[in-house]
């Protein structure tokens, strides 16, 4: 048999084992990708973005270096502000490594407060672009932390920075946001006991600022003060005690002040403390009135 | 005459030892430096904060991947080029007229070449994976006391200490590692029977080296090749693209399934049952291509 048969031989038998092998491999391929062992493969536009890069790239273990080395590059883009090379650094970071948290919280970070805030001081543009940017960025890097949660569903970890972007008061505050991304963590990860308690907390000072849901609020706040003692901070009393005053708020049966407080010393600081803070999302109804009545039963 | 066994697995031994032994003798196992060289240069990288973001275990995510782009690039290079220079190495020396002349079936000679590449490719590996678990474990310890440390001046309870320390841990020296290694091992035992095959019917190394480079190049984009090859067809669509990736995914390997180490980088975990099937798609492959080895080389005049 001449070389060339055998060579169509080969190709032949190499095409029949290929077509026999292909639905195992698509099978392995698939289950190997949903557990986070392969990362997905790269749809055309992004290898054409990718160029050299998408090759090299799909070398073993090749993926996390290069997304390691254009990780770094952003640093240089920080650096000179330039966003938009930023942008695209991090796209890749996270084309190439879709399963490192890290790459998700690092990007969302960079948009969301660096891109934002440095748009919003930009003196060059005129005082609406300037706005427009910042909630632009700061969307975008809502989004990344988004598409981050969703390659990694149980990271926890990006949940509470996403919840904590729409909670700073330096930002955009959007609590109802807040209140969906805390009750999601709570019913779709797995979390320790500490982890839990502590997200009940944030959940419990996220509703406390939404007038319509000061209901759940309280009905939280007292479920986390009848669970452990460990759980009663000041903040939670001062909320629970603005709570039980407020109209909108069905109270069973109230805390009494001694339940809240140790001393009516305490009492005072601490909702002195609570109708001083900046924040002014919290309800105060009642509390001005409660302040002023104890002053005066201790001024008597 | 008596007629000769197909094959046996003492013969298949004696060539593949003495393969293993004319290998080490060209001093390979240098290499292995260089490893440590790279593995000890990684542990000193710092990328566990940029910016305001910080995760400790990001630094070893770093050391893991250059770990793996070691062992991969070393044992996929050292398979590719030990078994491209068997065939013709004894060729020139005549070694093969003094085995072949022998009752030797060409099948035992192939597969005692391979075995004594991949047993080679092994003894580097494990070297390798020795050294990077050692080197791991002790960068895992330091920080795991680092963080012990910092938690307990913070005021931290023992419970948090606790949950930081395994979150490190399940970045450090894991059962899911060995399995990354055997994912490399599997990627170069490939490789060295696409080599075995492709030298067969080859003038030169050289020729050898490019068209088993080319084949693991395109394998590695198979996968894509064949997504698009079963989307398209799925929605009845036909085209030259549709006809080229159907080929693609015919002849060529998917070395993207032996990639489980990206993975592992991340800390995620291999289970057997995955594991078990990844091997035995990089089985498959050898075996189909060491057999197709023999169908050319069988009655090959030489």
């Amino acid at each position: 048999m001449s070389l060339a048969l055998k060579l169509l031989v080969v190709l032949a038998v190499l095409a029949c084992f290929g077509w026999l092998r292909m639905p195992f491999e698509q099978r392995l391929s698939q289950e190997l990708t949903e557990s986070h062992l392969l990362s997905p493969s790269f749809d055309r536009e992004s290898r054409a973005g990718l160029s050299q890069k998408g090759f090299v790239a799909s070398f073993g273990s090749l993926r996390p270096m290069l997304a390691a080395f254009t990780a770094l590059s952003t640093t240089k883009s920080h650096g000179n502000s330039d966003w938009e090379s930023l942008e695209q650094a991090l796209e890749t970071t996270v084309l190439l490594d879709p399963y490192n948290a890290y790459y998700w919280d690092l990007g969302a970070w960079h948009l969301a407060y660096n891109a934002s805030t440095s748009s919003l001081e930009n003196d060059a543009l005129a005082p609406l672009q300037r706005k427009a940017l910042f909630e632009q960025y700061i969307h975008k890097g809502d989004t990344l932390y988004a598409r981050g949660i969703a390659a990694r569903p149980r990271d926890v970890h990006l949940r509470l920075e996403r919840a904590r972007l729409w909670s700073s008061r330096h930002k955009i505050e959007d609590y109802p946001k807040v209140a969906q991304i805390l009750q999601t963590t709570l019913a779709e990860c797995e979390l320790s006991s500490i982890q839990r308690s502590r997200i009940r907390g944030d959940l419990f000072y996220t509703l406390l600022r939404i007038p319509e849901r000061v209901n759940d609020a309280y009905v939280l706040g007292r479920e986390l003060y009848d669970a452990s003692p460990t759980n009663r901070f000041p903040s939670l009393l001062n909320g629970l005690c603005a709570l039980q005053m407020h109209p909108r708020v069905t109270v069973d049966k109230p805390l009494a002040m001694s339940q809240l407080y140790s001393s009516r010393s305490e009492a005072l600081k601490n909702l002195g403390n609570y109708l001083n803070d900046s924040d002014t999302h919290k309800p105060r109804y009642g509390v001005e009135g409660l302040v002023k009545r104890m002053r005066s039963v201790d001024g008597n | 005459m008596s007629k000769i066994g197909f094959i046996s697995a003492t013969r298949i031994s004696v060539i593949a030892g003495h393969t293993f032994t004319q290998l080490v003798r060209m001093k390979v196992f240098y290499f292995l430096v260089v490893f440590a060289v790279i593995v000890l240069g990684s542990q000193f990288v710092d990328m566990s904060t940029l910016g305001a973001v910080t995760a400790v275990e990001q630094n070893l995510r770093v050391m893991k991947g250059a770990g793996f782009f070691a062992m991969n690039m070393f044992s996929v290079i050292l398979a590719l080029s030990a078994t491209a220079l068997l065939l013709p190495k004894d060729i020139e020396d005549r070694t093969l007229y003094t085995i072949l002349c022998k009752p030797v079936p060409r099948l035992d000679y192939l597969i005692g070449k391979l075995l004594g590449v991949i047993s080679l490719v092994t003894v580097g590996l494990l070297v390798m994976d020795g050294l990077f678990c050692l080197i791991l474990n002790i960068r895992v310890e330091a920080m795991v006391a680092e963080q012990a440390d910092l938690l307990t001046r913070m005021g931290r309870s023992v419970e948090v200490i606790e949950t930081h320390a395994a979150a490190i841990r399940d970045q450090g020296v894991t059962w899911s590692l060995q399995a990354g290694v055997i994912a490399v091992l599997l990627k170069a035992i490939v490789v060295a029977s696409i080599a075995l095959l492709v030298s067969t019917f080859s003038t030169s190394t050289i020729f050898t080296i490019i068209i088993t480079v080319v084949v693991v190049l395109i394998g590695l984009i198979q996968a894509e090749a064949r997504d698009y090859f079963l989307q398209q067809q799925s929605l009845g669509m036909s085209s030259p693209m549709l006809e080229m990736t159907r080929w693609v995914s015919l002849l060529f390997p998917d070395f993207k399934l032996l990639g489980i180490e990206d993975g592992v980088i991340n800390g995620e975990r291999v289970s057997l049952s995955l594991l078990g099937r990844v091997s035995l798609a990089g089985v498959l492959y050898a075996a189909i291509y060491t057999v197709l080895s023999w169908f050319v080389f069988r009655r090959k005049e030489l």
